[in-house]
């Protein structure tokens, strides 16, 4: 089901958290809340959540409104799933027994077992793992059975609060992607809050980027990737090349040569945005393009990054080139530049954090 | 929908009911206050300053001035001894050192001074109540021993310090909380003690006060004591209250990955250390209990009346069962509170409800006598009054330990359970209760155990005709009766056992590494 917020606001004491927050979560999909820790993300989960209710706004989840600045539906009544930071799992209770929560006083999740085999089969977890104790599973487990159980009740959305942000890097990508699986098969309408653009960006449909309490942009992964509203957005979301340039007719020229520009800005000097994947690094050779000295290579195995120094003009700018490639790179090599650019009017680098 | 109760601000109804409970765990407090001001700056001067008075307040300073080093420099001594060196049988010692604590002080008291009345007087009272408190230096100095992270040690000798000037310069600094926090409690302790001290005739404050009641009753003489007794009780809990913040924090996080390099002693190092470990031993645990053994085999076992024994008994349990319940009953909202709404007036409610359990119980017992005559005569002398007295002396047995278990079901959990459909009454019933219930059991068990070895309040508040095991033992000893004097002895030792067993767990289990 989809869920809409309008004007919601939230302060703590003087500190107002959340200012106006507009946004329609559709239906189906996963949209993530992606902002630096203390932005308001979580503040603003936990008011769809129920557990908090809003100072302004109205929230509604489908036609039903279950918040507005005067009331608030008590959470038990609105049909959410909630995946905690790490599960909140009972941990009086088996793994059964969590996941048969929501079903009713179910004892030991007895009545619901073909519910629960269903469940665990659904987030990729074995059979027998039913009579654990939360404290016996792994971290990636233990999310994987708290997803199992908000699932459980066939939620109308889903709430994931950085449900990956405690599991080790060997554990994250794998649990990610059996949540994502099981949110697929269900069919589920989920809002994950993350601070990490890499799984903002490889987990959800829609990408809402807050800052300081206030939502800046929203829209794909691609979009907010490639057309960030802002420099400070687009270094949030990733490594970023910014130059000094000038846009014409829709091209953008920069020390790097002439681009298209995605999104039209008026003609005139322009910061230029370009990703360091986008600039191609290779040999030195007599057909001429844009001559660097290599300054440093950090090596990450997959790919490595480049610092260089543009000759002549001595511009700084970093290239990610495939790791294969690395080691054999020499200290004067050529540069190319693929594919489109941003810009923005130079004034915008202010509002970068 | 329904209007929103936001996330931090306080329940009012539950705000109120942990407001009463600390209200009447304040009342001994505001009565000394009241009295005070009521019996005016003269009368009270009068009172206060006589050669009596001087004698009292000199003896309990030369007391606590000599008792509060030792306790420091023996508990300190045996826990390095235990924790940082290889002294033989560690594990042994570990139990042995704590298990003083079995004994209540006037047990300890009456186990000498019916084997020799040498131990009368100054000298003696030091030694036994010596012996019986160290253990509170000893365990905290343990806890913290363990709750120091080695790499401090490892980077203070590998920035060039030797053995003895590490322990000097980084370990004792970090030792200092847990040695001033546990003398602080050896003082409140002494203030309150009245059993060891009047069986080994070293008239305090707490024994006068006691002599006084049973001569007058209801004398301001006693009351304007009691008043003394209270501001130095007071100095105290304000001087604990500012190190207990920093200690507690300091002991949270005792996760330590790796045991600390224990120093060897020399041949002649262990002999010395076994020595005196031995010796301690013998003394504070192994006197007392071969004496109550003595008592029991030479005692004129024929003409004991075990039925009486067997109903005190009885009638004991039954009065620490319901005086746990109501403790606990009492200290849940608290604990709630303060762990679930932290916030000035939850502090103030909480930190109320400490008071009790720092003034000697003679205090609260003259304070809930002195206002029931006054206000409530029908309530004077009943089983009630003697609940409410045990609630304000043992409430914070029960909070603290529900306050833990609180601890260990974090809100995250009420609201993963309200996500999934359940109202917050059923929340209480299949998360929160069921996480909490073994903590509020551990604390409803330690007041128990508390109750049933408690002297002082009972002596005054008992209803005639009620009998405790510690009132019968009390005039059994006081009449000399030192053979019938013992089985309740025994009895009351053997139901200590498990509350020292409660209360050193955690430092027993981390020694089990």
């Amino acid at each position: 089901m989809d869920v809409t917020l309008r004007g919601v606001a939230r302060s703590f004491g003087q500190t107002q958290v959340l200012h106006g927050i507009d946004l329609h979560v559709p239906s189906g999909g996963v949209t993530a809340i992606l902002g630096p820790s203390g932005c308001g993300k979580t503040t603003l989960l936990r008011l769809i959540a129920g557990f908090d209710a809003p100072d302004a706004g109205t929230i509604s989840i489908g036609d039903r409104l279950v918040a507005d600045a005067k009331r608030s539906v008590p959470p038990e009544q609105r049909r959410i799933g909630y995946v905690a930071q790490e599960g909140a799992l009972f941990p009086h209770l088996t793994v059964g027994a969590n996941i048969a929560f929501g079903l009713g006083d179910g004892y030991g999740g007895q009545r619901h077992a073909d519910t629960v085999d269903r469940l665990l089969e659904i987030v990729d977890l074995d059979g027998h793992l039913v009579r654990r104790y939360p404290h016996e599973l792994s971290g990636g487990q233990q999310q994987r059975v708290a997803l199992a159980r908000a699932l459980a009740v066939e939620p109308a959305v889903v709430l994931l609060d950085e449900p990956f942000s405690s599991l080790d890097a060997g554990l994250r990508e794998g649990t990610r992607r059996t949540v994502l699986h099981a949110l697929a098969a269900t069919n589920a309408t989920a809002i994950l809050v993350t601070h990490d653009q890499a799984e903002a960006l490889s987990s959800a449909n829609q990408v809402a980027v807050m800052r300081a309490g206030r939502l800046i942009q929203v829209g794909t992964p691609a979009a907010v990737y490639f057309s960030p509203v802002d420099l400070g957005v687009a270094r949030f979301l990733g490594d970023a090349v910014v130059l000094p340039g000038a846009v014409r007719n829709g091209l953008a020229q920069c020390a790097l040569g002439r681009r298209p520009v995605r999104d039209a800005i008026p003609d005139g000097p322009a910061e230029v945005l370009i990703r360091p994947e986008q600039i191609a690094v290779g040999p030195v050779t007599d057909e001429g393009g844009i001559r660097a000295r290599v300054i440093h290579t950090t090596y990450y195995g997959p790919y490595a990054q480049v610092q260089l120094a543009l000759d002549p003009g001595g511009e700084h700018v970093t290239a990610r080139v495939p790791g294969y490639t690395a080691a054999a790179l020499d200290r004067e090599v050529c540069l190319s530049l693929h594919g489109d650019v941003a810009a923005f009017p130079p004034q915008t680098r202010a509002s970068s954090q | 929908m329904k209007p929103f109760t936001r996330a931090g601000q306080t329940p009012p109804g539950l705000l109120l009911l942990g407001g009463l409970v600390a209200l009447v765990t304040l009342i001994p407090l505001v009565f000394v206050a009241v009295y005070s001001v009521l019996v005016g700056p003269q009368e009270a001067y009068r009172l206060i300053v006589r050669p009596r008075v001087g004698e009292l307040f000199g003896n309990t300073l030369s007391l606590i001035a000599l008792v509060l080093p030792l306790c420091a420099g023996i508990g300190t001594g045996a826990a390095w001894l235990v924790e940082r060196t290889r002294v033989p049988g560690r594990r042994v010692w570990g139990v042995l050192l704590a298990a003083p604590l079995v004994v209540p002080a006037f047990i300890n008291g009456f186990a000498w001074v019916s084997l020799t009345a040498r131990v009368e007087g100054f000298p003696g009272a030091v030694m036994i109540v010596t012996l019986s408190y160290f253990p509170l230096v000893y365990l905290p100095v343990v806890g913290a021993l363990r709750g120091i992270d080695p790499a401090l040690e490892e980077s203070a000798r590998a920035l060039g310090y030797g053995p003895w000037r590490t322990l000097l310069r980084v370990v004792a600094p970090q030792l200092r909380p847990a040695i001033l926090g546990g003398m602080l409690l050896v003082g409140l302790h002494l203030l309150a003690e009245f059993g060891a001290l009047q069986m080994l005739r070293f008239p305090t404050f707490t024994t006068a006060i006691y002599d006084q009641f049973q001569s007058t009753f209801n004398g301001p003489a006693a009351n304007v004591l009691a008043g003394v007794l209270v501001a130095c009780s007071l100095v105290l809990l304000v001087a604990e209250a500012g190190l207990a913040g920093r200690t507690r924090y300091a002991r949270l996080g005792m996760g330590v990955a790796r045991p600390a390099t224990r120093a060897r002693l020399g041949p002649l190092g262990t002999a010395g250390a076994l020595a005196a470990l031995v010796g301690l031993v013998v003394l504070a645990l192994g006197v007392p209990l071969g004496s109550i053994a003595l008592w029991l085999v030479t005692g004129s076992s024929t003409t004991f009346a075990w039925d009486v024994l067997a109903s005190t008994t009885l009638s004991t349990l039954g009065l620490g069962v319901a005086g746990a319940v109501l403790t606990t009953l009492m200290a849940l909202p608290v604990a709630w509170l303060s762990v679930r709404y932290r916030g000035a007036a939850t502090l103030a409610v909480e930190r109320s409800t400490y008071i009790g359990h720092a003034l000697p119980g003679i205090v609260v017992a003259l304070a809930l006598v002195t206002v029931t005559v006054r206000f409530l005569p029908p309530l004077y002398q009943t089983t009630p009054l003697l609940l409410v007295a045990y609630a304000i002396l043992f409430i914070p047995l029960a909070t603290v330990s529900i306050r833990a278990s609180l601890l260990q079901a974090p809100p995250v959990l009420d609201e993963a359970a309200r996500a999934l459909g359940s109202r917050p009454l059923e929340v209480m019933r299949r998360v929160t209760l069921p996480l909490i219930a073994p903590g509020v059991g551990v604390g409803a068990a330690l007041v128990f155990l508390a109750i049933v070895t408690e002297l002082t309040a009972t002596l005054l508040l008992a209803p005639t005709g009620t009998d405790t095991l510690a009132t019968r033992f009390w005039s059994n000893a006081e009449s000399i009766a030192y053979g019938a004097s013992a089985p309740y002895a025994l009895v009351m030792v053997a139901l200590s056992a498990p509350s020292t067993y409660l209360l050193t767990r955690d430092i027993r289990r981390r020694v089990q590494r």
